[in-house]
């Protein structure tokens, strides 16, 4: 406390400036999973000397060596694959602790900043105030200062508690990596110890069985058993639907930068074979896919948006890939938009198309700040390799498309839409597939065959929604949540069956019905572009300040009102298909460019 | 696929000696095998020397490296376990096609394991 001032008005001692906190949390996040892959790759080596290298039909002497050598190899791996687990484990905990001390932190710098002002303000005050003055404010004077020295009591408090968690979790920290720093601490550890995950495995719901029996399962398993998972079987994790998002992104990054590692390291030598060329390609898409929408700040806190990647396979569909990103956290968000592209994408297109998924995720949050949102850019299944559309014309031959390939893929949407509503444990969220050109084909598949999970399901620049669907009405969904978006200069939207024309019957080719056309039943909303050209007019959906994104915006924030509306494409019988949009003007969007 | 063509004995057993068998082709294919752990765990190795330790707070950061500089070298050193399994396995084979009586044909095509590929 301070001499007695004024009118004996004590101002307290400022209180203690809270130290530097050089702690960062991400970062100490990504050393877990560094660590996590590089135990993946021990745990791969115990695998292998417990089953294809114990060659047992090498009799002999030599043979005998060769397994004891194996078996030895073997323990060891195991062994410090288990130490490796468990200081992984305790990084990832040290991560999530670091985290909550910076938030602390934070609030506690803000707090001795606004005491220290307090007291300056007080002692203005009472240097300000004449002696009369002070007759009658002397005693509102001393009670502010009471008031204050009680503040800055409880902020002491606060912070003394603050450094000492702070010191207890390095303490930790520090002893859990030098409990396990020599080869001969791991082996009087762990030696003989048996993998938690062999067991959590056994129990696995077999593949093909619903989302919510793997959810099921994950709750089942102990802490240690879950943490073991991660790295004994990350792929198995990483690509379940029904697993909380969270266990998903973990493990797919386990295997994302095991894949990095390794295949960097074989490329470096030059070793690289084709198989592996195409699989790094996948996987260095999908870490800058990751790292671009890590950079995606909120645009109404200005927060780091989170970001999921919810399935990761780079050797699916022959070399193709799969990968999902999401930009906002599925588990909690209140809408989830699902992005589902089309023709000619593979995983390596990832980055594009994550790039779709943050502008929809800005925009809808522009819409609607009151709603948290994750947008996916899902890449789940595999889209058809040739492109039948070139600059306007139907000239790639090679690139007929049929529909089977939508048919499988709208069952893994269903799947995994399923998942997503399977894996939270609040209230469900709103979900808005947004189906682009053949992946539009692939939602009406997945919402005819499969009764897709969603609330709302919108078409953009469609060639067709799939055989069987002449309507809404066969979608299983009220007409009042299918939207149908088809730029008028957008060719693809063409390739559709438009009033007595059905493809389908002319040898096969056809995709199905077009739902911009007004008997489809869809809601057809704005989606001109200044693009005159088709190709610039079937990307450009996505596009910032495109008046389709607003609408999009809208949608999938259930502002249904706020949509722009427009008439249907019509197809009379005596003449070609009529757009009444065809000639109007884009108005300007509000969306984030704009 | 192990068949009866790739089985050859080593020296005739007796009841005082222990039998020598090998199927070459499996051992080459194992060898290969062996090769890419190698490769791998030398890939973990390197991705543990590179994890990185900014993220800790100055009392741990220093705990961090040391562990971290630590574990490199078990990993590396278990990468070179690997290794050295899959050149003896080469060794077994050379010495195999050095000792074998069986036909040129089988020999050439067992070459392809004698050398290493990574």
């Amino acid at each position: 406390m301070t001499a007695p001032q004024g009118a004996g008005v004590p101002l307290p001692d400022p209180p203690s400036v809270m130290p530097a906190y050089a702690a960062r949390a991400a970062l100490v996040d990504d050393c877990c999973t560094s660590l996590r892959a590089a135990c993946a790759r021990l745990d791969d080596l115990g695998t292998f000397t417990s089953g294809p290298a114990r060659l047992d039909d090498w009799v002999g002497s030599s043979g005998d060596v060769y397994r004891l050598r194996t078996r030895a190899l073997g323990r060891r791996a195991e062994a410090m694959s288990l130490a490796l687990r468990r200081v992984a484990a305790r990084v990832e905990d040290h991560a999530e602790t670091l985290a909550d001390l910076g938030v602390l932190h934070a609030d506690l710098v803000t707090r001795s900043t606004s005491l220290a002002g307090g007291i300056e303000v007080l002692r203005r005050d009472v240097a300000r105030a004449t002696p009369a003055g002070l007759a009658s404010l002397g005693p509102v004077l001393h009670a502010r200062s009471v008031a204050l020295r009680a503040s800055i009591a409880d902020y002491e408090h606060d912070r003394r508690r603050w450094l000492h968690r702070l010191f207890e979790e390095e303490q930790a920290m520090v002893a859990a990596f030098e409990r396990l720093h020599s080869m001969r601490q791991v082996r009087d550890r762990f030696a003989g110890v048996p993998d938690p995950a062999d067991r959590a495995l056994r129990d696995l719901p077999a593949v093909g069985s619903p989302p919510r029996e793997a959810l099921a399962w994950w709750r089942s398993l102990s802490p240690a058993e879950r943490a073991a998972l991660l790295v004994a079987a990350p792929g198995v994790l990483g690509n379940r639907d029904g697993l909380p998002v969270r266990v998903r992104h973990r493990a797919n990054e386990v295997r994302l930068e095991r894949d990095l590692a390794g295949l960097r390291s074989l490329r470096e030598r030059g070793d690289l074979t084709d198989r592996e060329k195409q699989v790094l390609r996948n996987a260095e898409a999908a870490a800058a896919a990751r790292d671009e929408a890590e950079q995606t700040r909120d645009p109404q806190t200005g927060e780091p948006v989170p970001v999921r990647l919810l399935l990761y396979d780079p050797t699916a569909f022959g070399g193709d890939g799969a990968v999902a990103l999401s930009v906002g956290d599925p588990d909690i968000a209140d809408d989830i938009s699902v992005l589902v592209p089309g023709l000619g994408t593979d995983g390596a297109d990832i980055p594009g198309l994550t790039a779709h998924a943050t502008s929809v995720y800005e925009a809808a949050r522009d819409a609607d700040p009151g709603a948290s949102h994750a947008s996916i850019a899902w890449i789940g299944y595999d889209a058809p390799d040739n492109i039948p559309v070139r600059d306007g014309l139907a000239a790639d031959a090679a690139g007929v498309v049929r529909e089977d390939l939508a048919e499988r893929g709208g069952a893994a949407l269903a799947e995994a839409v399923d998942g997503l509503r399977a894996s939270r444990e609040g209230e469900p969220a709103d979900i808005t597939v947004i189906g682009h050109s053949y992946g539009s084909t692939t939602a009406g598949h997945a919402a005819h065959d499969q009764g897709l999970a969603t609330d709302d399901l919108v078409f953009v620049g469609s060639p067709g929604v799939g055989g069987g669907v002449d309507d809404t009405a066969d979608l299983g969904m009220s007409s009042q949540h299918v939207w149908a978006a088809a730029n008028s200069h957008d060719v693809v939207p063409h390739l559709a069956d438009r009033g007595s024309i059905d493809l389908g019957l002319l040898g096969g080719i056809g995709l199905g019905n077009d739902p911009a056309e007004d008997d489809f039943g869809a809601i057809r909303f704005q989606a001109e572009s200044g693009s005159g050209s088709e190709t610039g007019a079937h990307s450009g959906y996505f596009e910032d300040g495109s008046e389709s994104l607003d609408n999009l915006a809208h949608i999938v924030t259930g502002q249904y009102g706020l949509v722009d509306r427009a008439p249907g494409v019509t197809d009379p019988w005596w003449g070609p298909p009529r757009d009444p949009e065809l000639g109007r003007s884009p108005r300007p969007g509000s969306s984030r460019a704009a | 696929m192990h068949t009866d063509a790739h089985r050859t004995t080593g020296p005739p057993t007796t009841p005082s000696a222990p039998e020598m068998a090998m199927v070459p082709t499996s051992v080459g294919r194992a060898s290969r095998e062996w090769d890419e752990q190698h490769v791998d765990l030398r890939a973990a190795a390197g991705q543990v020397a590179e994890a990185s330790t900014a993220g800790f707070t100055p009392p741990v950061a220093h705990a961090a490296a040391a562990f971290l500089d630590a574990w490199t070298a078990h990993t590396a050193a278990i990468a070179q376990g690997c290794e050295v399994q899959a050149d003896a396995m080469r060794a077994a084979i050379t010495d195999w096609l050095d000792r074998d009586a069986g036909s040129a044909a089988r020999g050439w095509a067992l070459l392809g394991f004698v050398e290493e590929l990574r």
